[in-house]
């Protein structure tokens, strides 16, 4: 049968010893490279690539694509521990990742951050071994349009994201939008709000805010609570290393559905880690049983975006592979990988090179499991990392965001960036604002805007386009839905108030 | 809690003003081709009048509650630290570049572990410094060969 | 006297020039920074890593990559004219980046003229193909001409920014023609060919390379005029440009690198014969092959005379259609 045989054949070329080594070096390089903040797969990978011109296409791309969905089982790491996001596909991780470290529980994060990681890769391989052509037929379908509706429907649950007052969190999400909007815009070519300064031509730096909204300020308030103090929370409880038995059993349709979800929304261009894990966050959250529970440290929280993460990266393969579209920027310089190797991706790949196909698919089930092996018993050495004096630890938080701020673009201009914002976030928790909605909305709002533009450019300025294409109207009906309705249910449940101030009991 | 909701709503007003000044200077372009000037306009529309309903809600609540005076800043020794910290964070990309990556590290370390974790021991600190800029150098330079400014020393 | 203060100046001077000279003989002593204007993994990048690998051997030093896409290409060379000239930042530009003025009389001022970038040699070009979805009702170009006439203001066009070549080439040949594009702005090209493939837009101009070349010998794209001399070799029945539009006056561009101004002769021309050596070298033929990317090498005058001719003819031609 032809799955046997290309199954044999995917094996045969992955086990081949240099592919192995291959392997393992590009997952390890990538976990590193995701747990340090700041440094991403896509820097990683330009700078590996010239190594890569000695080695045969297939270990080359074996070894790049390691990195890759290596980085997204790093990338929280960091977000766990001290509320860094490594990566922007971290973030959401930091919610009630970070929480559940602050109660002692940073190992059980830890560990379903890397179970969760593994099913959805695994899950995502399986989509690219038997569905990866009409899967791949079907994420064309998605043009401005559809990308809109996604990214409206992202957009609306804005008010999802975070606890308390929906005025606030809406506040804060028009400032995300304002900020996004620095820099180039896509439509008119011209350049807003950089108030004359050459470096924000490009728009403010995503991971530069991140890290400094949520790390730089996270340490601000510790040096506020008492340096000494933090000590101690940490070391009580650090027993249980692993996820306990109620832990793993909340997080089961958490990670089946985010697997789902990011091996959907990794198909489709400008999809991706990040807004798979904000989407699948969102997710988890409308469907808990407890969604007052996420923001303290809920174990779905950080099983679903981290499981949707890792799916949407091995699906990114598919339209790669496929048709040669890279969906995110980190896919084009592997797309660019596999080019100067003389193996260009598109329609024709898995019959002219069948052995670069399956080789690759096969490898990243070995590298999956390679990085669970890696990941799961460093665990117990990421959580002592936590018992190191608090004195000695903040200042080590710092240089590692400063100098991984400055890889970003080899540019201190980013490090600038990530302090402003960090006095900021640190600012803005201050006066009870969520930060959450602000980020989704910076990360969502400038897509948002594009593909709004576009398609309007491509209707001549009629919104009919949304509601005629099939995909698009459903996604946007389904949307709207789910604004309206649960506010007009409301009379009929009792005991729950519209929350409007943020009044906690 | 009132106060700052006062204070912030109109800090948060004046903020988004001059956005939407700015984008009704970008125009908003026609709906075949949207100008730049558009989503701004909205973004700060929305913000101004939402941050207006809370400066008002929070006016009224001010009248029933009474004043809360809880400190909004922490107390001014930790202030300091923080200040030291955030000065330290700004100098460390300032200096970056005409130092180096090792000379900026020590000294950042030193910094912080003298004026805001508030150590005494000389030794300790010289000498943690010199391990954390030797391990940085090892793991960010040679390990990963990342392009980092040189500077006068290393 | 009077001839010790002359034999002093001339001294002092000498010395002076000396340590320019000086400079210029034991360039390069450390790795060189090649700054790219296009993203990770676009065409001009993997050319530019392409050269990256060779110039330890002829340059004698390393070459860094980085990128500062953003801006159409105006970041990057903005940041190649504010930095030192000393040899050790250089740039690798296509037009967009080299004549700024192009671009700014569409979108505004730009940071840099084309006088602050001087060039150095070029190494590759573009072979550019105007492509349409395979399901689009029109096979050729003329019935594409027909169609748009047939149904004015309906015709998209997928590019990744106002004003820069390959705009500016489906532009002329709209203007030629006598129909109207709507152009439709994409983040970059592996963006609009993407919607040309799901038919989100009519029609896209594409480099013919890398998965471009793909989809369109695999039939997924269809082309419809190629914006070359020549017709291509494997798309033997597709028109140039010149048959099917005699007025086309319009010529692709180049990829080259590009120093500051004031960076001395010097280093100029060591990096120009290091160029020209790389670009005759086996394994840089063998990585353009496999990018299928053209080697168009220049030395520093004939790269010079070009990008003039470029910049000159990109603004007669937008005065000339009423682009301006």
């Amino acid at each position: 049968m032809d799955l046997i045989t290309h199954l044999q054949l995917a094996f045969r070329v992955c086990l081949e010893p240099m592919n192995l080594v291959a392997a393992f070096l590009g997952c390890l390089m990538g976990t590193l490279v995701g747990v340090l903040p700041g440094l991403g797969p896509s820097a990683s990978i330009a700078l590996l690539l010239p190594i890569t011109y000695g080695f045969s296409p297939v270990t080359s791309i074996i070894m790049l694509a390691g990195i890759y969905y290596g980085a997204q089982y790093g990338g929280s790491t960091t977000s766990i521990l001290v509320n860094i996001p490594g990566e922007t596909s971290s973030i959401v991780t930091c919610l009630d990742g970070y929480q559940m470290a602050k109660k002692g529980r940073a190992g059980a994060a830890l560990g379903i951050s890397a179970i969760g990681s593994f099913v959805g890769g695994t899950f995502a391989i399986v989509l690219l071994m038997f569905l990866a052509p009409p899967l791949a037929k079907f994420a064309i379908k998605f043009g401005p349009p559809e990308s809109f509706a996604v990214m409206f429907f992202g957009m609306t649950m804005v008010t999802y994201l975070a606890k308390g007052s929906i005025l606030k969190s809406l506040v804060m999400a028009g400032f995300g939008l304002l900020l996004g909007c620095i820099g180039s815009d896509l439509i008119s070519g011209g350049i807003r709000f950089t108030f004359g300064i050459p470096d924000l031509a490009d728009g403010v730096g995503m991971v530069s805010v991140c890290m400094g909204m949520f790390g730089i300020a996270e340490v601000m308030f510790i040096i506020e609570e008492g340096i000494e103090r933090k000590q101690e929370v940490y070391k009580t409880r650090l027993k249980e290393l692993l996820p306990s038995k109620r832990e793993l059993k909340d997080s089961v349709k958490p990670i089946v559905r985010s697997s789902i979800l990011g091996g959907f929304l990794g198909t489709l261009p400008g999809g991706g880690p990040t807004p798979s894990s904000f989407m699948a966050y969102v997710m988890e959250k409308r469907l808990s049983k407890h969604p007052e529970r996420f923001g303290t440290g809920e174990i779905a929280g950080v099983a679903g975006p981290e499981t949707a993460n890792n799916a949407s990266c091995g699906s990114a393969f598919i339209p790669l592979l496929t048709l040669g579209i890279p969906t995110t920027p980190v896919m084009a310089v592997l797309l660019g990988a596999f080019m100067i190797q003389g193996v260009t991706p598109g329609p024709s790949l898995i019959e002219k090179s069948p052995d670069l196909f399956w080789g690759v698919v096969g490898s990243m089930y070995i590298g999956n499991v390679m990085l669970i092996i890696l990941n799961l018993p460093l665990v117990g050495m990421w959580v002592k990392i936590l018992r190191v004096p608090y004195f000695l630890l903040f200042p080590l938080i710092f240089l590692f965001c400063l100098v991984g701020a400055y890889t970003l673009s080899n540019s201190v201009v980013d490090i600038h960036t990530m302090v402003i914002f960090g006095v900021i976030g640190y600012l803005i928790r201050k006066v009870d604002y969520p930060m959450a909605p602000f980020i989704l909305a910076f990360i969502l709002g400038p897509q948002f805007e594009k593909y709004l533009a576009q398609s309007l450019i491509i209707s001549r300025g009629s919104f009919k386009i949304f509601f005629t294409r099939p995909i698009s109207a459903v996604l946007l009906i389904v949307a709207i839905a789910l604004i309206v309705v649960p506010p007009m249910l409301t009379p009929f449940l009792k005991g729950r108030k519209l929350k409007f101030e943020g009044d906690e009991p | 809690m009132g106060r700052r909701d006062l204070v912030s709503s109109l800090v948060f007003i004046g903020l988004a003003a001059i956005f939407m000044i700015g984008a009704l200077r970008y125009g908003f372009g026609s709906f075949s081709r949207p100008g730049p000037g558009l989503m701004p306009f909205f973004a700060s529309l929305m913000v101004i009048v939402l941050s207006g309903f809370i400066f008002f809600i929070s006016l009224r609540k001010r009248k029933i509650k009474g004043a809360e005076r809880e400190r909004f800043l922490p107390p001014r020794g930790v202030t300091i630290r923080q200040m030291i910290g955030v000065l330290a964070l700004f100098g460390y990309g300032i200096a970056l570049e005409s130092l180096g990556l090792t000379l900026t590290t020590a000294l950042f370390m030193i910094i912080m572990l003298r004026f805001v974790g508030l150590k005494k021991n000389w030794v300790m600190i010289l000498g943690t410094s010199f391990l954390t800029t030797l391990i940085s150098y090892l793991l960010f330079v040679t390990l990963l060969k990342s392009a980092l400014p040189k500077g006068i020393f290393l | 006297m009077k001839k010790g203060l002359l034999c002093l100046i001339f001294a002092l001077v000498s010395v002076a020039m000396s340590g320019d000279l000086l400079a210029q003989d034991k360039y390069p002593e450390r790795p060189i920074t090649a700054i790219i204007c296009n993203s990770g993994g676009s065409m001009a990048d993997l050319v530019a890593r392409a050269t990256e690998d060779l110039f330890p051997k002829y340059v004698g030093q390393p070459l860094v990559v980085v990128n500062k896409p953003g801006n159409g290409g105006l970041t990057g060379g903005a940041v190649l004219a504010t930095s030192k000239p000393d040899g050790y930042t250089i740039g690798f530009f296509s037009s967009t980046s080299a004549v700024p003025e192009i671009v700014a009389k569409l979108r505004g001022p730009a940071a840099y003229t084309s006088r602050d970038v001087m060039p150095v040699a070029n190494v590759s070009g573009w072979l550019v193909v105007l492509a349409c979805n395979r399901n689009a009702p029109y096979k050729t170009f003329n019935e594409f001409v027909e169609y748009a006439k047939k149904n004015p203001g309906k015709v998209t066009l997928g590019t990744s920014g106002v004003g820069n070549f390959y705009w500016m080439l489906a532009m002329a040949m709209g203007k030629d023609k006598g129909i109207e594009l709507i152009d439709v702005p994409f983040n970059s090209e592996p963006d609009y060919r993407t919607a040309v493939l799901g038919n989100h837009v009519d029609i896209a101009v594409l480099t013919y390379g890398g998965p471009s070349r793909e989809l369109l010998l695999s039939k997924e794209l269809r082309a419809l005029v190629v914006f070359e001399k020549n017709r291509f070799n494997e798309l033997p029945d597709i028109p140039t440009i010149k048959e099917v539009d005699a007025d086309f006056k319009h010529g692709t561009s180049f990829m080259g690198f590009f120093v500051p101004k004031g960076t001395p002769q010097g280093i100029i021309a060591k990096l120009s014969d290091a160029t020209k050596k790389i670009t005759e070298d086996p394994k840089f033929k063998e990585k353009m092959r496999n990018l299928y990317m053209p080697i168009m090498y220049m030395d520093t005058q004939a790269f010079q005379v070009e990008v003039k001719r470029m910049g000159e003819n990109s603004m007669t031609f937008l005065r000339e259609k009423g682009l301006l």
